[in-house]
């Protein structure tokens, strides 16, 4: 739980939504369920009477799967759901890890994790199966030490999206190893003043 | 590339993302309405994804579960991992019984079939696993091998009983055979005894019947028991008519009273003494004591 709860404003909103970039309706469905199953049907109301508070009035029931929408509606919605469920930074971590357990597309992804290492070399392909912008590169791949270091490139929408990637990323690395403990840390950051987001990301 | 060539695919790609939504739409709607408990499984043993009927055998939501190692869920962890060896061999293992650790800690018995995803290329990409709560079942199972157990018990205590009262039986007609052959010695040796005495007897009859002397004989009661043939010539009486009378009872018969009066109810000892039988017969009397073990008679 937040003690300071923080409420999107209509010029966050506007500033956000000026951003351009697409994103499969997968991610954001995703993020929804997770919104669903914490606080039930009452919170999806409560988005969809923000969202249009906020002059981004969204069909919420009609977003399909393998449609693309801005990317910037999905990171909004995240926000919306923090402001709404009134998370703290655990609890987005959280979303971002339920985004892969939650999303409609896991039953097609599987063959990404196969292992951790063609996670790693597939890593730019899935990518490219969300975002129609940026990129995600695979920097550097260490079995015997049991870690990776992987960059997101051109990505610049809010910094909650840092938090929700780690909480991702965690998630991804513990399908694909099997490991139970698994560490990430965000080594560079463009809201720090670095050209890429780089995440490195242990196992043991 | 012409506009209209843009457009046509365009469309076409349109028309594609629309059915890739239907068929998506259609695989929750067929995996939700799905009785039995599915999960997919990365390589790794991961669960990746879980369907409804999932969620309600288990009590776990996907949000709980997915990310987790399968061997969480289930008792027989190294099992589980054998299996699954095993599944990436055969790509298709049925009717493994194992048991679901549910999230209300509940243990439920569910019967697990496990195929292997593989790739083109022949590569593990992962695995389906299905299963069913049989928990009722095994419940049943268990209660009619319980009371089969319990039967069989039952017949087997009965059976032992029997084969101990069977052996008891027998201990007794043993016994019994060792009675009866005793018996039967028993009376060989009394038979063979009697054989004895009888001959005695006779030998001391005959030796009473010619003995030169009239013989008396009373029994412990005083009453006769034996008169000789001699001593019916002294006293011209039959052998008949005195024997078993007690000894005062014969001075009735006036031959022998003479002898009574001499020797009196007690049978006192006499010894030569002599005695008047009619006018010409003059008797020498004597008694002597026939001892008998602890009987003592005349």
């Amino acid at each position: 739980m937040n003690k300071n709860r923080q409420i999107i404003t209509k010029e966050e909103a506007d500033k956000l939504m000026a951003i351009p970039g697409n994103v499969k309706g997968a991610v954001i469905l995703a993020d929804l369920e997770y919104a669903h199953q914490k606080g039930g049907g009452k919170i999806i109301k409560e988005i969809k009477k923000r969202l249009k508070e906020l002059g981004y009035p969204v069909d919420i029931e009609e977003i399909k799967p393998m449609e693309k929408y801005p990317e910037a509606l999905s990171v909004l919605i995240i926000l919306l759901i923090k402001e709404v469920l009134n998370l703290a930074d655990e609890g987005i971590f959280e979303m971002g890890g339920a985004s892969i357990k939650l999303s409609p597309f896991i039953k097609i992804l599987t063959k990404y994790f196969v292992s951790p290492k063609k996670c790693f070399e597939q890593a730019p392909k899935y990518w490219e199966k969300y975002f129609d912008f940026g990129k995600i590169e695979p920097v550097e791949y260490n079995e015997k030490e049991g870690y990776t270091i992987l960059r997101i490139i051109d990505y610049r929408f809010h910094p909650i999206i840092c938090i929700f990637h780690k909480g991702y990323f965690t998630q991804v690395a513990r399908i694909v190893t099997g490991k139970k403990v698994i560490k990430i840390e965000e080594t560079k950051c463009v809201y720090r003043g670095d050209p890429y987001h780089e995440y490195f990301i242990s196992w043991k | 590339m012409t506009n209209n060539n843009l457009d046509k695919i365009k469309k076409e790609l349109q028309k594609t993302k629309e059915d890739l939504n239907d068929i998506s739409s259609y695989l929750d709607d067929f995996s939700t309405f799905l009785p039995i408990a599915v999960c997919d499984l990365s390589p790794a043993g991961i669960i990746i994804h879980i369907n409804k009927s999932f969620e309600d055998v288990s009590g776990f939501s996907a949000l709980e579960i997915v990310g987790e190692h399968l061997t969480d869920i289930f008792l027989e962890k190294s099992k589980i991992n054998k299996i699954l060896n095993l599944t990436r061999r055969r790509e298709i293992v049925k009717n493994q019984e194992f048991t679901l650790l549910a999230k209300d800690k509940k243990e439920i018995i569910v019967n697990a079939f496990f195929s292997a995803r593989k790739s083109k290329e022949s590569n593990l990409t992962g695995y389906f696993l299905g299963m069913i709560d049989i928990s009722s079942l095994k419940e049943l199972q268990n209660e009619i091998e319980t009371k089969v157990k319990r039967k069989t018990k039952e017949l087997e205590s009965r059976t032992q009983e029997i084969a101990e009262s069977r052996t008891a039986l027998m201990n007794m007609l043993e016994d019994v055979e060792e009675s009866r052959k005793a018996l039967i010695n028993m009376l060989g040796d009394v038979e063979e005894e009697r054989g004895k005495a009888e001959e005695e007897k006779n030998k001391t009859l005959a030796v009473i019947t010619n003995f030169a002397d009239g013989l008396l004989v009373f029994d412990t009661e005083k009453k006769l028991s034996l008169i000789n043939p001699r001593a019916e010539d002294f006293f011209s009486v039959k052998s008949g008519d005195l024997v078993g009378r007690p000894i005062l009872e014969l001075s009735t018969f006036p031959t022998v009273e003479p002898v009574v009066k001499l020797v009196g109810g007690e049978i006192k000892g006499v010894f030569r003494k002599e005695v008047q039988i009619g006018e010409s017969l003059i008797l020498e009397v004597s008694t002597i004591p026939m001892i008998r073990e602890r009987n003592r008679g005349l």
